[in-house]
């Protein structure tokens, strides 16, 4: 069992080990470009730094001896490697509880006299040890890339903030498997392990800067804990009885999911809510949204949807709402004029919203898109193209309409979370010229269609290899955005990522030859999907 | 009569010698064509080549005279079908799968859906998750019959079906093909196919062995029957009866192998007093070594004499 639990974990390991290596190496690389090499470029950045730091509190810890490449990577890198390590938790234990329940494999295994207990211990086991595989790759990346720099991390403080890493990985994986005992589904089990983690982390984010939300974050959230150790830092120490303690929160959530697990019937959450009652039917839904071509799917999608704009606003009106303090240091500091130039020209506050905002924004738009193909590659794999293609639909058609409704839902979303944004913004006295926010914010959907276009094609040639080469795309793709300019890489070089296609449109206005691309991977990505649907055995 | 299906040398290959071999095949409007082979005989490969879902590597299928791969679109107007594996529909009702496939196809009368449902008991307010196997193959049996199609293609179409709602199932085969449908059944089970067909293909290892009519098809029948007497065992007779092969005696027990008719052993057992009789219908993988190769079909650790081929 513990061989198949381990083919189930791999791609995961293999994933996360590669982005966690390619990360820690060229965040660390990246060190020298941005704080230069001279003690005093290095102190000035650090001083720079850890006010700029304070203004992103809710996400990264508060920055300590920045001035230092040590400090540097404790803060940027082992402050963001929980985010990365516990959506991966949170990704594997939904699936290997209710993913695993749904495909019948956990039927199967019971059937086969393996006990729940042996069941969960060795997807703890089997997750635990990718852990400690892909912990150890990224730290020894992170080295490396430092060495690079010139500055090869202790390898003590290394290690410590190693452990501590790998205990708040284990933490959110067994807080999510109990979660997941909960609910009936993959998605409901990340969904709901989502909330409780984000909860958890933003309870801690906003403690670092709201004092009486400490004994809270103290309470509730092992992030909390993960904080205390912080051994790369020049003053910083590591707090073993914290990370003792996040272990033994995994332990014990571990074991409640254990105990969750042998209450409950397979197939069904631990606790029952009574249904509702509801007379028997043999009518068609008189819904007709769900006869309709493109709102159909716009119905079935409409919870996704509306919790992907309320996150987006969410982050909108939070990064509008500090834009002025950041702006304000920003604009004070040497070490982070790049950031001002790169924002683009005219008022700086503007310009550094919209350079800040539109950045995560574009991710999280990549983001979306590369799940919405996922569901195209499982309409393929779970039979449902195979159903529609039975109707008097043509291929062309399923292509189309997928656009068509991508397009759709990617208007929603970014039309609440610019509505967010421009609240924000008057929050923290930023007044947005509404034509160009409009304009601005109507370039990301060709940006979201151009990720989801290159999909289609993938979608249509090899489903089941689809998200797995759309996630790398859309991770190197990204790299080169964020690291391209620290590392002084060449223009050209720059321009390889789709993320540099859309430009600085609220004040630099419309880059008409990235508009241009990014609509000719649109439509031609569409077409050469049609194309490739056409001559694909469905279901191979 | 005019074919409503025609193939003509259809092929796919998956290499291996798995997949379909140069199937020459026609059904005919208002017939019902039970399609007869073990798992992995090439039944599902066929099904999928019709609807226009893969291509072929040779040959080619048409439909009502509509070629399926180029005009795949048209033909489907004219076909209901049930697929061999349902697909997942997660968290959506029975209701709204109904509406969105009757939305992608258009013309669905639901009092059709409503009548269909009441017949198999289907509720449609459940969620998809949450219902059984049996109602998950109800509801595919209802998006494949509610639009009145020409044609039905129907992949196992009562796997996980209890034997009541079967019954109902061959029952509204019935009626479909009495309405001036078209109905291509694919099957392991010969009993089923004997349900409903008029002509039986039978095919076997990616190749259309043979086509048979219904009264054909007792030719290849086989049973195990196993029968306890009270008193005397009328052997000699039993052994002597046409059809019946590999007798064996085992206390009051008789066990042999009837091939077509049972007629000619029950009036071997005329006069004798039997207490039990039980037959049993063997695999069709067994039938069809039974038929083409001359072996009889066994018990697993039994070894068999000869069966005359049909």
């Amino acid at each position: 069992m513990f061989r198949l639990t381990w083919r189930l974990q791999r791609n995961g390991l293999i994933g996360m080990s590669a982005f966690g290596i390619f990360y820690g190496i060229l965040q660390a690389a990246a060190y020298n470009s941005a704080a230069g090499t001279t003690a005093a470029t290095r102190r000035a950045f650090g001083q720079a730094t850890e006010t700029f730091g304070r203004q992103y509190s809710l996400f990264l810890p508060l920055p300590h001896g920045v001035d230092t490449i040590a400090g540097f990577i404790q803060w940027r890198v082992y402050g963001a490697l929980p985010i990365l390590f516990g959506f991966w938790a949170l990704l594997s234990a939904a699936g290997a509880t209710r993913g695993d329940e749904e495909r019948g494999l956990i039927e199967q295994w019971l059937a086969a006299g393996v006990g729940r207990q042996r069941y969960l211990v060795t997807r703890f086991v089997g997750f635990a040890i990718s852990a400690v595989i892909a912990i150890t790759l990224t730290s020894a990346a992170i080295d490396a890339g430092a060495a690079g720099a010139g500055s090869a991390l202790p390898l003590g403080p290394l290690f410590e903030v190693s452990v501590a890493l790998l205990g708040l990985t284990l933490a959110v994986y067994a807080l999510t498997t109990a979660v997941a005992q909960l609910t009936v589904s993959r998605g409901a089990a990340a969904g709901l392990g989502g909330l409780v983690v984000g909860v958890m982390f933003f309870t801690n984010g906003l403690s670092r800067s709201v004092d009486s939300l400490k004994p809270l974050a103290q309470a509730i959230s092992p992030f909390y804990y993960y904080d205390r150790t912080q051994p790369l830092s020049p003053s910083g120490t590591f707090d073993v009885a914290a990370t003792l303690a996040l272990f033994a929160v995994a332990a014990v959530l571990a074991v409640l999911a254990l105990w969750f697990m042998r209450a409950r019937d397979i197939g069904s959450a631990l606790i029952r809510l009574p249904a509702r009652p509801r007379p028997y039917t043999d009518r068609p839904s008189p819904n007709p949204l769900l006869r309709m071509p493109v709102l159909a799917s716009m119905y079935e999608q409409r919870l996704g949807v509306l919790a992907w704009g309320l996150g987006a606003a969410f982050f909108a009106f939070y990064l509008a709402s500090v834009a002025r303090q950041t702006a304000d240091l920003i604009q004070g500091s040497a070490g982070f004029r790049t950031y001002l130039t790169m924002a683009g020209h005219g008022n700086p506050y503007i310009a550094l919203t919209g350079y800040f905002w539109f950045g995560i924004a574009l991710l999280l738009l990549a983001v979306y898109a590369i799940t919405q193909v996922a569901r195209w590659s499982a309409d393929d794999n779970e039979g449902r193209l195979e159903m529609i293609l039975s109707a008097p639909v043509s291929r062309t058609r399923v292509v189309i309409e997928r656009a068509v409704a991508l397009m759709v839902r990617l208007a929603i979303i970014i039309a609440i979370s610019s509505i967010a944004l421009d609240l924000g913004g008057a929050v923290a006295n930023i007044y947005f010229d509404l034509g160009a926010l409009t304009v601005a914010s109507l370039l990301l959907i060709p940006f979201g269609l151009s990720f989801a276009a290159i999909g289609a094609v993938l979608a249509s040639r090899a489903p089941r290899a689809t998200v797995a080469v759309l996630v790398t795309f859309t991770f190197l793709s990204y790299l080169i955005t964020q690291l391209g300019p620290l590392l002084r890489w060449p223009d050209w070089a720059l321009k390889l990522s789709v993320f540099n296609l859309y430009g600085a449109p609220l004040t630099n206005g419309v880059d008409w030859t990235g508009l241009w691309i990014m609509s000719a991977i649109t439509i031609g990505g569409f077409a050469v999907g049609a194309l490739l649907m056409q001559r694909r055995d469905v279901g191979s | 009569m005019t074919a409503v299906i025609h193939t003509e040398g259809l092929s796919k290959d998956y290499g291996r010698g798995r997949g379909l071999f140069d199937l020459n095949l026609e059904v005919e409007e208002g017939e019902v064509l039970g399609y007869l082979g073990p798992n992995g005989a090439g039944k599902t490969t066929t099904i999928r080549l019709l609807m226009g879902l893969i291509h072929p590597t040779a040959g080619s299928a048409t439909i009502f005279g509509l070629d399926c791969q180029r005009q795949a679109v048209e033909v489907k107007r004219h076909i209901g079908y049930v697929p061999g594996e349902l697909p997942q529909f997660g968290g959506l009702r029975g209701s709204e799968i109904v509406a969105y496939t009757a939305g992608l196809r258009g013309g669905v009368d639901d009092k059709v859906v409503s009548e269909i449902c009441k017949r198999f008991s289907l509720d449609l307010g459940q969620r998809f998750r949450e219902y059984s196997r049996g109602n998950k193959q109800k509801l595919a049996i209802v998006l494949g019959f509610m639009h009145r199609p020409r044609l039905l293609i129907l992949d196992e179409p009562t796997g996980g079906l209890d034997p009541l709602n079967q019954q109902e199932f061959y029952n509204l085969c019935r009626e479909t093909r009495d309405a001036g449908a078209t109905v291509f059944l694919s099957s392991h089970i010969l009993s089923e196919v004997e349900h409903i067909s008029d002509r039986v293909g039978i095919i076997r290892d990616g190749r259309l062995v043979k086509t048979l009519k219904l009264s054909e098809l007792h030719e290849i029948r086989v049973h195990q029957v196993e029968i306890e007497f009270a008193g005397t065992m009328p052997l000699d007779a039993i052994r002597a009866a046409q059809g019946v092969d590999r007798v064996e005696v085992n206390d009051h027990r008789v066990r042999c192998v009837v091939q077509g008719s049972f007629e000619s052993l029950m009036r071997a057992l005329t006069g004798a007093t039997v207490v039990n009789f039980v037959s049993h219908e063997p695999s069709l993988e067994e039938i069809f070594l039974t038929f083409y190769r001359g072996a009889v079909p066994v018990n697993a650790g039994e070894t068999g004499s000869t069966a005359r081929p049909a």
